[in-house]
Formats: structure tokens, C-alpha cells, sequence
């Protein structure tokens, strides 16, 4: 499914505006390495590519295979999908369950099984491997951007929000390993992609967007036995209190949907989003080597920002680290006289990358420190690029977690994008970079603890 | 009221005497200490506390003695089949509710919250899917907002958190046995001593 040798489109066509077209163009504009057969019972060829009838009619061996035709033949087309051998197929097509047709999608969950076909879908939006850029997500890329090849991996129940994320990772710089838009989970769900995503060298880091599961249970044992291996973010949707409404007790009036997930996620040491900016924040901090301890360091180029952050790491209840007396004297020596050096330390307006670079530095040897978070106002005239690339060289170090904070306009965005390309985590304010940073710090603990119970 | 449900699960309920004398009541208000509750116990009386069946709060003998004349004059008419005197939760205690609930997804919940008024206003709760650890009880004593209450803030008691774990993770036993609808330990009264169901309430 994710690194086929060749592919067939089914439902492939020659008009622009149908999905079919789209995905037969991103597998050719994309890049994708293998052979790509369009399917189409009335077509020579397609965007030069020769055309077949159908799958049967291909001599050569396909291992995948996406299906966009539409409600009323997929059984047929998936059938000889089942004959020609194809082990992987991603239906596209919707009007199933989601309309109240649950029959007609039993069937096809009845072929996929008879012919042992691992099955996404029906009524999703594909799945995206940046790596060997197999993509039949339905969307042309102009208008929906790929994210770069990177650690995380991203599934979806929902096609439209899973799409924005993609879209949104592109824009920032944050990089996926696979995105899977899973749908009405007829055959494979979001268990058995998780299941296979911890096992999934390119991945290490798992997110995951939820409307509802089948088997709250297995997902429960499932993501429990996952999490002291590599970190889950989830964001549930659909947290309204549907079904309490009915209860005679305390317990049954209090105990909704939401809090059910909320319990499961904390059990298994899910990271729980609440919005989907939480979502990117949280995952992306994971691209950082995990902290040895609780103890924050921030670096500052604006006292207020100092201040904020220092709140904002109280609120969420973190420890602002000391620095050594070493630290404090060889800071003492090289920063200016009117730099006040303590923690937040703030190296005032006037920094430019290389006082940066001695903060940074001087933190990076303190024993005390266990995540430095860099606060980098662009707005000032000594700030140039540089000081990203300062921090960039800090992160590939690997030696400390370090992430930066940038509150601005057009030009922070540009500098945050060229940080976050690099993997650097960037934030948009001091509270949701100590928010992240308090969800690392409880992971890493997690870890540490699973690690020693398993020793 | 079923506490020999909950007594089959090792849940502690309050210290209850059947008297059928003046005499018998007092010993064993002095036996469990006071403060002591007397309620009347018989057939013909359902709805006890409406018809002043219940008194509560007694704090001495004197006050017992009262109570238990007051209750066999009052219901002189009806066939009495003895008094209840029942051990109540001293001054001290913080009021606590358990609670469980039949999940579609999920199965058995838990649920661990403050008492009274905090259940009704504040929601302050905190639910886990059962089987619950004991590591997960103690989770949960901890997540509520007024944990410090129970850790005994402004020279409070700190409540036996040793215990109420315990209740928890015997609540998530009875929870997984029983698997109720709905399920409620309202109040569980909780002092440095340990906890105690004073009511409860099933939902098959």
C-alpha cells in the first residue's frame, strides 16, 4: 500500500475536473518511481499513459491498486482487484454507511476479506507516502500542498479535516511520514493502523484526528501497548454530550463521550489535543530528543516574552531551571554589563545571532537544563536570518530538546518556516510552546517508567 | 440501599446495630461512638426520611436517648420491626462520590469526584476505564481540582488516600462484576481514618 511497485487507477479518466484524472496526474507529477496503470473501459490512454479495461486485462503483476468509479461497481472492480492479486486497495468512493448504506459495504468488506485485500476506505480520501511518493489523495497539489518526507505520521477519519492538516504542514514545513485518510473503516481501522504504524520504521511519531471508534476497548489496549514505544497525539471530535442526557444518576449525567475518550487517552498515555493548532504543536515537539528532566531554560531577546513564558511554564506547573555557577560566570563574562543573567535569561533587545549563539551554547553544557526555549523576536534591527540558523545548528546537535517561540508578522513567519523545514519546533506564543513542553516532559516521564518496569 | 453489595467487594460501609430497646440503642451508639444516626426500621414505612423516620447528627447519649423516644412515639401505629442506629462521618470528613457507568464504546467507567455541592456546580471529576490499577486510583485522587482538600490544606486532616484507593479499585471490581447501567456511592465520606459508602444506588 505505501511502497507499491506499480499501481492501477480505477476510474482513471481524461477530463480534468474528475478525480480519477487528479490521481493518475499526482502519481505522474509527484514523482512516484513505479508503473501506473490507468483503468477506464472507454479510454486508449490517459495523460499518456496506455489505458486499460480492466485490471485482468494488465499482464504484468500490480501490487495496489485506488478505486474511484463509482458507488454502484465497486463490488464488481474490487472483485477483479481480488482476482488479479492485488494485496492493497484504497476506495475513494463514498455512498456506503455514511448514508445509511451499511449493506452494500458489508459486501465489500466480504470481497476485501475473500481475497485477503488489506482495504481502506470506502469514502476516504487515500493515503500519502511522501517517500516514495505514492499519493492518491484526490486533491491536485496546487491546490493542496505535500508535506516533506519527515517522522510523523498522520491518520484521519475525516477526508476534509485530514486534508487542511496535510495542506497546513506543507505551509509551515513540518514533515510526514505517511498520511492515511482511512474513512468508514470498512476493513482496515484506526487500531490496525496504528497497530502497523508502531512497527513502521519511518515513523515516530503517530497523530491521530478521531470522529468515533467502533471498539473503544481495543483501541485502548492497542495505543496502551504503542505509547512507551512512540508518542500518540489524538484529538477526538464530536465531544458533545450525546447519550447522558437519559441518565438517573450523577454518574450516568456526568459521564458523556468526552469524558470516556478523555479517560481511555489518559490510561494509555495518548497526548490529548483540544484544537487542531494543539495538534501540530504537540506533535512536532517529538522531533526533539526527549528532556532528561523537568527543568526549562528560555533564552530571550524581549523581557516581556521572559515574563509570559515564565507564567505560562507555572501554569502548567514546569520548573524553571538554575543555572549553574559556572554558566552564570562564563555568561557574566561574555554577555554585555546591562544583560541581567539569570533564568529566563535576557539578553536584550539589542542581540544579534552571535550573543545568541553564546546563550545557546552556555546552556547546552548546563547539567541543569533540560529543554531550552528560545524566544526570538524578529521585529529588532540586530536580529537577522542568522540566529535561525543558529538555532537549526543547535537542534542537529541532537544533545537537548530546543525549541523557539515567535510571535510576528510576515517576516517571523518566513524565519519560523525556515526553522521548522530544518526541525526546529516553532510556537506562536510562550503558552502553547509550554504547553507542548509540559505533554514532552510527561511523555519522556512515561517513557522512562515503562522502560524501567519492562527492565 | 444494597451495602451487602458493597460489603462483598471489601467497600466500607457504616457501623449498623438493629436495637429493638431503649437500652440496646444507647449500647451501641456508645459502642461505635458518636455521632450516631436512628432510623425506624419496619415493612410499613417506606419512604422514611418524609415521614421523619431518619435522625441524624446525634451527638451524646442525651440526644440518642431523645431521638429513639421521639421515633417510637411517632410511629406507635405502625408494626416497627426495631431501631437502626448507624455510625455517621465526624465533622472532619470530606464528601466524596464514586460512581460508574456502562460505556457503549468503552465499557464500565469510573468515575471519582468531590461530594455535595462540587459534584452539582463545579464537575469536578475524573473518569477512567475499568479495570482501574491502583496506580490509576491514585491518578485520579490526584487530578481532582480540590485535591488539596484531601491532602488537608489549612491544618485539614489529610484523608487516608491509602484507603480511598482501595475503594476505588474495589468499586472497579464490583463495576466489572456487576456491570450496571449506572452506578453511584454518594456520598462516600472520607476522613483520616478512611472511607465509608453512606448511600449508594444501582442501575441494573
Amino acid at each position: 500500500m505505501f511502497r507499491p511497485g506499480s499501481i492501477a487507477v480505477i476510474g482513471a479518466s481524461r477530463e480534468p475536473n474528475k478525480i480519477g484524472h487528479v490521481i493518475v496526474k499526482n502519481f505522474i507529477d509527484g514523482g512516484f518511481g513505479g508503473r501506473i496503470y490507468p483503468i477506464n473501459p472507454g479510454a486508449e490512454e490517459i495523460l499518456g499513459l496506455r489505458s486499460y479495461r480492466s485490471v485482468l486485462d494488465i499482464k504484468e503483476k500490480v501490487d495496489s491498486a485506488v478505486i474511484a468509479v463509482p458507488a454502484a461497481v465497486v463490488a464488481g472492480v474490487l472483485e477483479e482487484c481480488g482476482k488479479k492479486g492485488i494485496r492493497g486497495v484504497v476506495l475513494i468512493t463514498g455512498g456506503f454507511s455514511e448514508v445509511g448504506k451499511g449493506d452494500e459495504e458489508k459486501k465489500i468488506a466480504a470481497i476485501a476479506e475473500k481475497y485477503g485485500i488489506a482495504l481502506i476506505g470506502p469514502n476516504c480520501m487515500g493515503v500519502l507516502n511522501p517517500a516514495t511518493r505514492v499519493d492518491s489523495v484526490f486533491l491536485p497539489i496546487y491546490k493542496l500542498g505535500r508535506p516533506r518526507v519527515g517522522k510523523i505520521a498522520f491518520i484521519s477519519q475525516s477526508g476534509a479535516v485530514g486534508g487542511c492538516i496535510v495542506d497546513l504542514a506543507a505551509r509551515v514545513g513540518i514533515g510526514m511520514s505517511k498520511f492515511v485518510s482511512y474513512g468508514n473503516a470498512a476493513v482496515i481501522n484506526e487500531c490496525d493502523l496504528l497497530e502497523y504504524l508502531a512497527n513502521d520504521k519511518e515513523t515516530e511519531i503517530i497523530v491521530v484526528y478521531l470522529e468515533g471508534v467502533k471498539d473503544g476497548r481495543r483501541l485502548l489496549e492497542v495505543a496502551r501497548k504503542i505509547t512507551p514505544k512512540k508518542p500518540v497525539v489524538v484529538i477526538k471530535a464530536g465531544k458533545s454530550a450525546a447519550g447522558a442526557e437519559a441518565a438517573k444518576s450523577h454518574t450516568g449525567a456526568l459521564a458523556g463521550a468526552a469524558e470516556a475518550y478523555k479517560a481511555a487517552f489518559r490510561q494509555a498515555r495518548m497526548i490529548e489535543a483540544e484544537t487542531l493548532e494543539q495538534l501540530f504543536d504537540f506533535a512536532k515537539i517529538f522531533d526533539q530528543p526527549l528532556p532528561k528532566g523537568k527543568r526549562v531554560g528560555i533564552i530571550t531577546n524581549g523581557g516581556g516574552m521572559g515574563v509570559l513564558a515564565t507564567d505560562s511554564l507555572e501554569e502548567e506547573k514546569l520548573a524553571l531551571a538554575a543555572l549553574s555557577d559556572a554558566t552564570n560566570a562564563s555568561l557574566r563574562l561574555a554577555l554585555p554589563p546591562y544583560a541581567n543573567v539569570r533564568n529566563p535569561l535576557d539578553i536584550i533587545g539589542d542581540a544579534d545571532s552571535h550573543r545568541y549563539e553564546i546563550a545557546i551554547n552556555a546552556m547546552m553544557k548546563d547539567e541543569n537544563v533540560d529543554i531550552i526555549v528560545l524566544i526570538i523576536l524578529f521585529q529588532t534591527a540586530a536580529i537577522d536570518s542568522g540566529v535561525a540558523n543558529i538555532a537549526i545548528r543547535a537542534s542537529d546537535l541532537r544533545q537537548k530538546p530546543i525549541i523557539a517561540v515567535c510571535t510576528g508578522g510576515e517576516y517571523t513567519e518566513m524565519h519560523k518556516r525556515i526553522m521548522e523545514s530544518y526541525g526546529v519546533p516553532t510556537y506562536a506564543s510562550p503558552s502553547s510552546a509550554m504547553r507542548a513542553v509540559a505533554r514532552f516532559m510527561e511523555y519522556a516521564e512515561h517513557k522512562k517508567e515503562s522502560r524501567k518496569k519492562n527492565k | 440501599m444494597d451495602f451487602p453489595l458493597l460489603s462483598k467487594y471489601g467497600i466500607s460501609c457504616p457501623k449498623t446495630e438493629v436495637a429493638q430497646t431503649r437500652m440496646q440503642a444507647l449500647e451501641a451508639a456508645e459502642r461505635m461512638g458518636y455521632p450516631v444516626a436512628l432510623k425506624i426500621s419496619s415493612a410499613q414505612v417506606l419512604h422514611k426520611t418524609d415521614r421523619g423516620g431518619v435522625i441524624l447528627g446525634l451527638k451524646n447519649r442525651d440526644e440518642a436517648q431523645k431521638a429513639y423516644d421521639l421515633l417510637i412515639a411517632r410511629f406507635a401505629q405502625v408494626k416497627i420491626d426495631g431501631v437502626v442506629v448507624q455510625k455517621m462521618a465526624g465533622k472532619e470528613s470530606v464528601e466524596l462520590i464514586i460512581g460508574g457507568k456502562r460505556d457503549a464504546q468503552f465499557g464500565q467507567l469510573i468515575m471519582l469526584g468531590m461530594g455535595g455541592i462540587f459534584v452539582e456546580v463545579m464537575r469536578d471529576v475524573v473518569f477512567r476505564v475499568c479495570p482501574i490499577t491502583k496506580k490509576d486510583a491514585q491518578e485520579m485522587i490526584h487530578e481532582l481540582r480540590a485535591y488539596p482538600i484531601l491532602a488537608g490544606a489549612r491544618g485539614r486532616k489529610p484523608v487516608n488516600q491509602s484507603a480511598l484507593v482501595d475503594a476505588l479499585v474495589n468499586a472497579s471490581r464490583l463495576l466489572e462484576k456487576e456491570n450496571p447501567a449506572e452506578f453511584d456511592i454518594n456520598p462516600l465520606m472520607a476522613d483520616e481514618k478512611g472511607c465509608v459508602a453512606v448511600d449508594m444506588r444501582i442501575l441494573r
